[in-house]
Parts: structure tokens; C-alpha cells; sequence
């Protein structure tokens, strides 16, 4: 670790320090009473130096300068120029106000500082921002006590497989750090806090250490399975001026091509899902980028059968006509052939749960289905977190990443079709699309129930934001939890159309991850809009300052059932298992007495808000004013106070 | 539209013995699809939990195979049940939302979801006798509500408020449902 007393500055005192010394001793001027008078003193030419100017050279050398020309803040800067990272979220801190000054001050630097009033909005600002991007946003936070604050986002990153470039500031050295805040604020190893769920982490010593290190951590998150990383950056490296410019150098960003799967097991799992005669294709964390989209649908509709999309990340349109994802149960009771992309939990979609004294599992599929995954899901895992959920037995486990490895997949399809398998898929294809427009129609019928109620349905608040965008190019990257009905009535068809949720369930990633997410599509011209619960805004209120100060439009609609909702049920249900006071279910579960104002929250953080709106009739007035605030640049909320789901 | 009245079931074959479950193999699905309409077909099969019991009437297995179906495919019956006891509507609302039961199915009926989907209960055609065995036995992760929590009586006065409750509409008649 370089040190201050090493830097440039210091050194250059210290090659002064014996010239200092001796005319210091030579123009002392004697004390003492009892001196012995000095011979008279010949005139100087020059002027006489100024007290000032005595002390500066009779002092002691200066071991602690004012002024320093370098940083080693600006070189890593310079670094992260070259990772392609536009965004740099944080709630400012001490340990990396080395970084944070270049940052501001650095010459050419892209990088734009997004305030956040908590850590857990830059990481969730971070999450929504990546899945539209495509690429990560990076945070900053103090070491210990920020991060602290960050880690419940991060889980959610890292369950969502989403990849987020965190730093975090440190002082390692103890005989560095002032008495104080500074010693609470430092840690041994501060990525031992989030190991468990991040891919990787380095605390670099040295700036060349920084610059390999910060790379490394690029290209590890952003290879699938992506995830968030972590790096530790001593405040000193940060802020000591840079010693051997010359000798650094910042690496290359390789292109990075995620894994493919292995062609043998492509054309075996091809082999099986063309001899089927009711395949189904399952997915989760499956479209990376737009083309995955594509991909699914092209395997989808050579095969003409069923998909059912847990929806993790926009991986097939809502309304395709072999969309199956609400019709699960018929479908899988009768699939011979499952492939699953990139599902975490398949043994959850596989089998049905019952929350019973006794909690049980039946399985929905044929005994002698087979089952074929295809996923990186299992080329990087850990043990501590469960988020890997439980161990699904399948016939053929193909590690590789989902995207990349279906052109291939479809190729080896293609080949095996001749003309009695293209009639037999089409007749399928023709029952399932008939299917699905019943679907579409139940929806809409389903819809139509309690549609003049108070509170409002979700149906209801949902059907009326999407009648006033839907012929915009909008975007909807946030949705309460269990609301379902943007997938059952929307045209979900675009890349960008949907979201998916926050992969850890860790409430307090709604809304901020919607106001990453809006701004990743401020730059492409995309109406923005989202559904928020109220428990998790109450979270992350501030969220709503950080999008007015960056002025990041967003339509966000609160999703009023003012309750924790689903605590509410469990507890109900606990309650009844008890066969005692189920109607106390809303002590510790809900959010009144007194009611909350959104609305009025909103504007206190300087965002335009409407509400609360309790009858249905106002709602669509309500949407139109505030998307007209949307449209001018600015985030606007709407508080619709509903029913629970 | 789905025809769930005992007189109906009643005529259906008996259900099988119940250990892990009942199979209800192909021989059920002419009645069963001609009751739930498209989204079955004859080829399919479902297991149902272990609470349809032998001794348990047609009417209430039919009634909860239905209510199952719905739930996971999100549709819902039509017909009312003729053969419903009277109830006291005004107390059935009062007792649907002291006991929760609201929380997951509306306060309109309309449905809503715990971790599985809740099925629409408004103008719910579900018999009488399966509505209550639903209520009293549950499934997945329904609360099962005995008597200590919810009264006979009250349940009689909770599925007659569903019954009055409004049905659907139809959705063309709502012009933003049109797209």
C-alpha cells in the first residue's frame, strides 16, 4: 500500500530537508541573555526573509501537505471510462470521497453521479437499470456501514442474476484511520458481508491491482450467470497521488461470449422435443438481451407448442397464441417433453404445493415425462443462501447459457421435421391458439368483475393505465406483487415491455429498480410506467426524490391495499390453524391508522402526485394528467387504493 | 359456463376411492369438459387432493374439482346452485370481511391469489355442500376455517352474499376491455 509520506509531494520535501536544515542553522538568530554579541554582520544585498518564510525553512520538514496534482481517484477513473458504465449510483460517504472528487473534477469523465438517499435504491436503481440496458450500472457505498445498507438489494441482484458493479469504500490501514467514525466504518475484509451473494470481490493494493482487479470484475459480471461484484477501494489508493504514472496500464475489455451448450446433448435434447407429441417449453431468467425473445418464439413456433414464461425477464409475447402461462396445470399433466431455459426453481413449476400442517408436495407431470434443462444456472451456484431452491430430477441437464444456445437448438429441430411432423405440429399449434384466445376472453370476462368497486380491483387500475398507453411505445418495468393482470390483458410484445420482479423477494425493489429501469429507457424516448406495492414504497420512499432530482419520468402507480398483503393471508391462515381470532390478522400486518398519502408524499419529495383516488371514476382522469407530467420529462405518482389483489 | 348443480353430478360416475388422491382418468372427462368447457379436453388428466374422500358426495367433489380448475386455470363458474340453505346476506358481507375472507378473493368476489390463484366467488355456482367442505378442509394454501372461527350459520349467511353479489359483465360492454 502506498502511503502519503511516500507520495511525489513528500519525497520531494524530504530531498529538500538537509538544505532546510542548514540554513536554518546558519541564519539563526541567537537567544539566549547571556549570548556572546556576534561580530557585526556584513549587509545582505537581498532582502532579509520574512517571518514566514523563516519558519517554513527552519520548521521541520512538511509531512503533511495542503496540495496534491494527482490522484489515485483520477486513474480509477480513468479506468472505469473504459467499462462502458454511464451511471455511477451512491449515497455519498468519507471512504470514498478520493474517488468521488475525481469523478466530479476528472477531465473527460462520463460518468454520471445519480444521489441516492439510501444504498438499497442505488443497487435496486442499479437491478431495474440492467435487465433494460443490458449492461450494469455502477454503485458506491461506504465499506461497511453503506454496504450494510446495500445488501438486501444485491441479494436480490443476485438471485435475479443480474449484474451490478458495486464498490465499496474502505481504509485498511489502521494507523490511518481518525479516532472515530473511521474506525467503525473500516473492516479486515468488507466483502465477506456479501460473499455469499456476489460472484466475485478483490480489495486491490495497488493502483495496476485496481486496474486488472476493476476489469476482472467487469467481465465476470457480465458473463452469464451474471451477478453482481464487489470491490473494496482503499480511501489512501483512492486519494494518494499517483507514483509511476508511467508503469500503469489499464487492460483491454474483452468481448464476452457466454457459454453454449454442448452440441451432443443440443441435438439429444432436439431429438426428444421433435419426436414429442405435446412438448412445452418452460422459462424464467431467459431473454438477456432482445434476441432471446426472438429465439423462444422462433423455437416455440417451429415446434408449434405450448410456453408457459414465469415471466423472470421478457421472454415471450403475452398474447402469442402458444402462450400457456396461465394455463399451467392442463398443459403440464400432459407434456411428454419439457425443456426448461434458465428456471431457477423448476421443482416449484414441476410440482404444487400445499401450506398444510403437514406441507406437501404433488407432482403435476407425467411420471414419465422427460425433462431436459438447458441453463447456466448450474455453472455458478453457492451453498449458504437457498436461492438455488430444490433439486428437480431431469433426464438431461445441459449447462449453457439459455439465449445463446438456442439457435442451435432450433437448427438441430429443424432438421428433424419432415412433412408428417410439420402437419402434426400445426393441428397442435392450431388447438393451443384456440386455447389461448378462450384465455385472452376469460381474462377480459374475469376482468369485468367488481369493476365499479371500492377500493378498486387491480383489473381495474390495470386496465385503465394501459388504455391511455397503449399505442405509445411504453414500458413496464414494475409490478406489485400477484398482479397478474398486465400479463392476462396487455399486449406484452417488446423486449422492453416487461421487467421482471426483484428475483430475492426482498421487499423495497419495486421502486427503485422502476426508476433504474425508466432511466435506461429515458435515453431510447419509451413512456415509462409501473405498478408499486405500498409496503414496499414505504421502504424506499426517498426513491422518489432521486427520480425528481435526476428528472427521470416514470408513471408510478401505487398499489394501495395499504397492508403488507401477504402477511395478512399467512397470518390468517395461522390463525385458522389455530381455530382462534382470525379476524386479529391485521395487527402487525397493515399500514393504517393512519392511512398513508402517497400522493402527498410524492410532492413532498418534489414528485407530481395524484390521490388517493378511491372511486374507479376518477382513475382515468387521474392517469391523464399525470402522464402528461410523464410526457414533459418527470416522474409522476399515482396512489389507487384497492382491493388486496 | 359450468354446470355444477347436484342433480348433474349426482349422475356421474362415483369417485374413486381416495388414498393419495383421486385420479380422475379419462372415463370422468366427457362430463367433466362438457362442464368446464374449452379449456379441457378430453386427453387430459388431473389429481386431485386427498380430501375428495369416497364417502364425500358428487356434488361437492364436482364442486371442488371445479373450484380446483378454476384456481389454476383462472376461470370461473356461472350457474347458480339452486339447492343453496337461505341466509342473511347482510351478516354473510359483515362475516366475509371480519374473517378475511376478502383478502384473497375481493370484496366484489372477483378473485385475487395467496401463492395460488384464488377463484372468482361472485354469483358462485359452486353447491352449497362444496363450498362448505372447500371452506372447512381448504387446499394448498387456503386457511381451513372450523367452527371455533367461522360458524355454520355464518357461512350460510357468507354464501348467500356471494350469491347476490354482481357476476360478470360482458366485457365488450366496457370499451377499454375491447383491446
Amino acid at each position: 500500500m502506498k502511503r502519503r509520506s511516500n507520495s511525489p509531494d513528500v519525497a520531494r520535501r524530504n530531498f529538500l530537508k538537509g538544505a532546510s536544515v542548514a540554513g536554518a542553522a546558519a541564519l539563526a538568530a541567537p537567544t539566549a541573555a547571556n549570548a556572546i554579541p556576534a561580530p557585526p554582520q556584513p549587509k545582505l544585498k537581498a532582502t532579509l526573509p520574512g517571518p514566514l518564510q523563516i519558519a517554513a525553512d527552519t520548521q521541520p520538514p512538511n509531512k503533511d501537505p495542503a496540495t496534491q496534482t494527482t490522484s489515485g481517484g483520477d486513474f480509477m477513473v480513468d479506468v472505469l471510462k473504459t467499462l462502458e458504465i454511464d451511471y455511477l449510483a451512491m449515497n455519498c460517504a468519507s471512504s470514498f470521497r478520493g474517488l468521488h472528487e475525481a469523478i466530479i473534477n476528472g477531465e473527460n469523465n462520463k460518468l454520471e453521479i445519480l444521489t441516492c438517499p439510501h444504498e438499497e435504491i442505488a443497487v435496486a436503481m442499479a437491478h431495474g437499470y440492467a435487465k433494460i440496458e443490458g449492461k450494469p450500472m455502477a454503485m458506491i457505498c461506504h465499506g461497511v456501514v453503506g454496504l450494510q445498507h446495500a445488501t438486501m438489494a444485491m441479494y436480490n441482484a443476485w438471485c435475479d442474476r443480474v449484474p451490478i458493479y458495486v464498490m465499496g469504500g474502505n481504509i485498511v490501514e489502521a494507523n490511518k484511520r481518525m479516532a472515530g467514525a473511521e474506525w467503525v466504518h473500516s473492516a479486515i475484509d468488507i466483502g465477506a458481508l456479501t460473499r455469499d451473494f456476489t460472484k466475485w470481490d478483490d480489495q486491490p493494493t495497488s493502483l495496476q491491482h485496481f486496474a486488472e482487479s476493476a476489469v476482472r470484475a467487469y467481465k465476470i459480471a457480465m458473463t452469464p450467470p451474471m451477478g453482481p461484484v464487489l470491490l473494496s477501494l482503499d480511501a489512501e489508493l483512492q486519494e494518494n497521488p499517483i507514483q509511476e504514472a508511467e508503469t500503469l496500464r489499464i487492460p483491454k475489455l474483452a468481448k464476452v461470449a457466454p457459454p453454449q451448450g454442448d452440441s451432443g446433448m443440443i441435438a439429444e435434447a432436439a431429438k426428444l422435443l421433435a419426436g414429442a407429441e405435446n412438448p412445452v417449453i418452460i422459462c424464467d431468467r431467459l431473454a438477456r438481451t432482445p434476441a432471446g425473445l426472438a429465439r423462444l418464439v422462433e423455437l416455440a413456433e417451429t415446434l408449434q407448442c405450448a410456453v408457459i414464461d414465469n415471466a423472470g425477464r421478457m421472454n415471450f409475447p403475452a398474447r402469442h397464441p402458444l402462450n400457456m402461462s396461465f394455463r399451467r396445470g392442463p398443459v403440464l399433466s400432459q407434456a411428454d417433453v419439457i425443456l426448461a431455459l434458465e428456471m431457477n426453481d423448476l421443482w416449484g413449476v414441476l410440482n404444487q404445493f400445499s401450506d398444510r400442517i403437514v406441507r406437501s408436495y404433488r407432482q403435476v407431470y407425467k411420471k414419465d415425462a422427460k425433462v431436459v434443462t438447458l441453463g447456466s444456472r448450474d455453472l455458478y451456484l453457492k451453498a449458504n443462501y437457498q436461492d438455488f431452491a430444490r433439486f428437480q430430477e431431469v433426464d438431461l441437464a445441459i449447462a449453457g447459457d439459455g439465449e445463446a444456445s438456442l439457435p442451435a437448438l432450433t437448427e438441430a429441430v429443424k432438421r428433424l421435421i419432415d412433412e408428417g411432423r410439420k402437419s402434426a405440429y400445426d393441428a397442435r399449434g392450431k388447438k393451443l391458439a384456440a386455447a389461448r384466445l378462450a384465455m385472452i376472453e376469460q381474462a377480459k370476462s374475469d376482468a369485468t368483475l367488481g369493476w365499479d368497486a371500492t377500493p378498486i380491483t387491480t383489473a381495474r387500475m390495470c386496465a385503465e393505465v394501459y388504455a391511455q398507453i397503449k399505442d405509445e411505445d411504453w414500458s413496464l418495468v414494475g409490478n406489485a406483487i400477484r398482479n397478474v393482470w398486465p400479463l392476462r390483458l396487455w399486449d406484452i410484445k417488446k423486449s422492453y415491455q416487461w421487467n421482471g420482479s426483484s428475483g430475492g423477494a426482498g421487499v423495497g425493489y419495486n421502486a427503485p429498480a422502476s426508476v433504474g429501469a425508466a432511466l435506461a429507457n429515458k435515453r431510447h424516448g419509451r413512456l415509462t410506467v409501473a405498478f408499486g406495492g405500498d409496503g414496499d414504497l414505504m421502504f424506499v420512499p426517498g426513491t422518489l426524490w432521486t427520480a425528481a432530482h435526476h428528472r427521470i419520468p416514470l408513471l408510478y402507480v401505487v398499489h394501495n391495499n395499504r397492508a403488507y398483503h401477504q402477511e395478512v393471508m399467512y397470518l390468517t391462515a395461522m390463525a385458522a390453524r389455530h381455530g382462534r381470532g382470525v379476524e386479529n390478522a391485521h395487527i402487525g400486518t397493515t399500514l393504517t391508522d393512519p392511512n398513508i398519502d402517497y400522493a402527498t408524499v410524492a410532492r413532498g419529495f418534489g414528485v407530481y402526485g395524484e390521490g388517493p383516488i378511491t372511486d374507479p371514476k376518477e382513475l382515468a382522469p387521474a392517469i391523464e394528467r399525470a402522464l402528461a407530467v410523464v410526457k414533459r420529462g418527470e416522474p409522476a405518482l399515482i396512489d389507487v387504493v384497492t382491493d388486496p389483489r | 359456463m359450468i354446470e355444477t348443480r347436484s342433480s348433474r353430478a349426482d349422475a356421474l360416475p362415483p369417485p374413486a376411492p381416495a388414498q393419495a388422491g383421486i385420479q380422475l382418468s379419462s372415463r370422468w372427462w366427457p362430463a367433466l369438459t362438457a362442464s368446464l368447457g374449452p379449456r379441457l379436453r378430453g386427453d387430459e388428466r388431473i389429481e386431485l387432493p386427498s380430501i375428495l374422500s369416497a364417502s364425500m358426495s358428487r356434488a361437492a367433489a364436482w364442486a371442488i374439482a371445479a373450484f380446483i380448475l378454476s384456481g389454476a386455470g383462472g376461470f370461473d363458474t356461472q350457474a347458480r346452485a339452486q339447492d343453496a340453505p337461505p341466509g342473511d346476506v347482510a351478516n354473510g358481507r359483515s362475516v366475509y370481511l371480519k374473517v378475511n375472507c376478502f383478502q384473497c378473493h375481493g370484496r366484489a368476489g372477483q378473485g385475487g391469489a395467496m401463492n395460488y390463484p384464488a377463484p372468482p366467488l361472485a354469483e358462485t355456482s359452486m353447491p352449497f355442500e362444496g363450498f362448505k367442505m372447500v371452506v372447512r378442509e381448504s387446499m394448498r394454501d387456503m386457511p381451513a376455517y372450523n367452527e371455533a372461527v367461522l360458524a355454520d350459520k355464518d357461512l350460510v349467511d357468507i354464501y348467500a352474499f356471494l350469491q347476490s353479489l354482481p357476476g360478470r359483465r360482458p366485457a365488450k360492454d366496457i370499451a377499454i376491455l375491447s383491446d
